[in-house]
This record gives C-alpha cells, structure tokens and sequence, in this order.
C-alpha cells in the first residue's frame, strides 16, 4: 500500500490494517495518536518521564485490544483519550495519597528559546495554572481548548453528560481566569493588545 | 481598546483564550523521537503475525512431488506406465506373462554358433 493511502485512512481502518501485519499501518497509528495522548498527559500532569509513561502505556492497551476492536461500535481517539484521562486520574490520586510536599512541582517541560521567551512564559504560567484546578475541571478545559474536542466527545470520554461538560469547563476558564489575572500585564497581555 | 470599553472579567477570558489558543498550538510539548521509537517499537511487538491457513492432504501431497509441475509430469509418467503395462509394444514381454514366467525370449539365431550339442540333442531322439 502506498505510503500517502495511511494518510487518508480512518483510525480504525488502520487498526485493521495493523491486525494484518502491516508494519506501515503500526507506523501511521503511532504517529498519529501518540503525540495526541502524550500532550494530553502532560498537560495534565505537569512532567515529561510521567506523561510518556502513561501515553506509552495506554498506546501499548490499544495494541494488546487491537486484534478484538469492533469497527464502527466506538472511535479509537475516544476510546485511547478514555484510557488516557484514566491513567492520569489514577496517578494524580497516588500523588495525592503521598502527600503535598512530596509531589514534585510542575516544571518547565521544554528548554525555552530566547526568541520565544514570553510564549514559553505564558505557556508555563497556563500550565501552572492547569495545575492548581480540580482535575475533573482540568481534564475538560484541556479537551475543550486545548486538544480541541467537542463536548459530546469528551463526555464520551469523561462518562458524563454534555451539559456537565459545559458546566466543567465555564469553571474550569473561570478558575483559571482568576488564576492567570494577577500575572496578565507580566505576560504581555496588555489592555490594549486584546 | 481599553480597559474603560471592557469588563474586567471579560479582559482575563480574552487572554485566556489566546493563551489557550497558543497552547494548542504549542509545539514544545511534541513528544521526542527515543519516546515515538519506544511506542512503535511496542506496537512492532504486539502486532499480531499474518495468519497462514493449514496446508490440505492434497497441498502437501502436491508438494512433496513438486507443486504442479511435479504432480502434472508424475500423471503423465503414470498413464504412459499403465498404457505400456495393458497395450505392450511388439517383442516386450507382459508383466503377467513374467509372473509366470512364460516370457520368451527373441535370440537371434547365428548360425556360425557352437550350440550343436543342444541340437543334436533334439535330433538323437527324433531318429531314435
């Protein structure tokens, strides 16, 4: 098969073709789903080593499921974001049970280039932010605005209603609005820029 | 714009949104390549292998002549064989006929050979 064809292919499909043998299609899957999961993950989790071992993890459960996935029943995004939001929630909550002072304070996931020196800041400042909301309310903004799912999806992954989507996310912007406010003209982001 | 045009509250959501937005679009949260090789490495593991369909009584006799070309000259070799066998060519002698040992045998007769005691034989008791 043509390199450009896996392009063009649905997740699905590719899964299928994976199943078959078909090294190409493992490639194409890969590329394509792992950094969605992996910036899912550290955004949720703040660290580089954490965010990898959870995206390989959940990348490793759709590989295992592949041979038994049922096509058209769900999407693989959905079902592979599922997995992800899970496999964050379980190590927020043992974070959690080690208590504050030994969790490890979100640091800067990427060295910051000089010449991008207040995206990067702002970048941090959000994730800092991200950091300090519920997790419920941080799972939904990050689906919502920053991996740019729609509601009905992620209460798909969330197992919740559209409405209590919605609700999560209004808080969720609202919080971190509050949060981010004091640093806004630090930032850059002047009155007169917006 | 300013600050006298605008709500406060309205202000840090404009920001957000475009922090949000810069997020999105961030790139530094790219996953690296050791980490991209890890997970297609994983994924290279537990592909499942192509499943080969169990070779028939048939395919296997098939094969062990040859595949086609073997089995197609072996039919060949077997009617000629059994052809010869029913309808034997002039001067061979029949497979029964060697059971039996009924064969004949076609000498060709010389005369300039020294056989004449065997033939003489024949006449001493003819002449008595």
């Amino acid at each position: 098969m043509p390199l450009d064809v896996y392009t063009d292919l649905a997740d699905d499909a590719l899964l299928a073709q994976y199943c078959k043998g078909d090294a190409m299609a493992a490639r194409a899957l890969t590329a394509r789903l792992t950094p969605r999961i992996y910036g899912h993950a550290i955004r949720m989790l703040g660290d580089r080593a954490e965010a990898e071992d959870v995206a390989q993890d959940a990348m490793m459960r759709l590989w295992k499921i592949a041979p038994d996935w049922r096509m058209g029943e769900a999407k693989v995004s959905t079902w592979l974001y599922r997995v992800t939001a899970n496999l964050c929630t379980d190590r927020l909550r043992r974070k959690r049970g080690l208590g504050l002072d030994e969790v490890d304070e979100p640091h800067d996931p990427a060295p910051s280039a000089s010449t991008q020196m207040q995206t990067r800041e702002r970048m941090d400042a959000l994730q800092s932010a991200l950091q300090k909301l519920p997790d419920r309310q941080r799972q939904a903004v990050i689906f919502r605005h920053i991996d740019g799912l729609a509601n009905p999806e992620i209460a798909q992954i969330l197992d919740i209603s559209t409405e209590a989507v919605e609700s999560l996310t209004a808080r969720g912007k609202r919080a971190l609005a509050e949060i981010l406010a004091p640093a806004r003209s630090k930032l850059g982001y002047d009155d007169d820029s917006i | 714009m300013t600050v006298s045009n605008k709500n406060v509250d309205d202000l840090n959501m404009d920001a957000l949104d475009a922090m949000l937005g810069d997020a999105a679009s961030d790139t530094e949260l790219h996953p690296d390549e050791g980490f991209m090789s890890r997970v297609l490495g994983d994924a290279l593991a537990q592909q499942p292998m192509p499943e080969i369909a169990p070779l028939s009584v048939w395919q296997q006799i098939t094969g062990m002549v040859g595949g086609w070309q073997g089995m197609g000259g072996l039919v060949a070799v077997t009617c000629a064989g059994f052809w010869i066998g029913i309808n034997p060519p002039e001067g061979l002698p029949t497979q029964f006929d060697t059971f039996l040992n009924l064969e004949t045998s076609v000498l060709a007769f010389d005369d300039e050979s020294d056989d004449s005691a065997l033939f003489g034989f024949g006449w001493d008791i003819e002449e008595g």
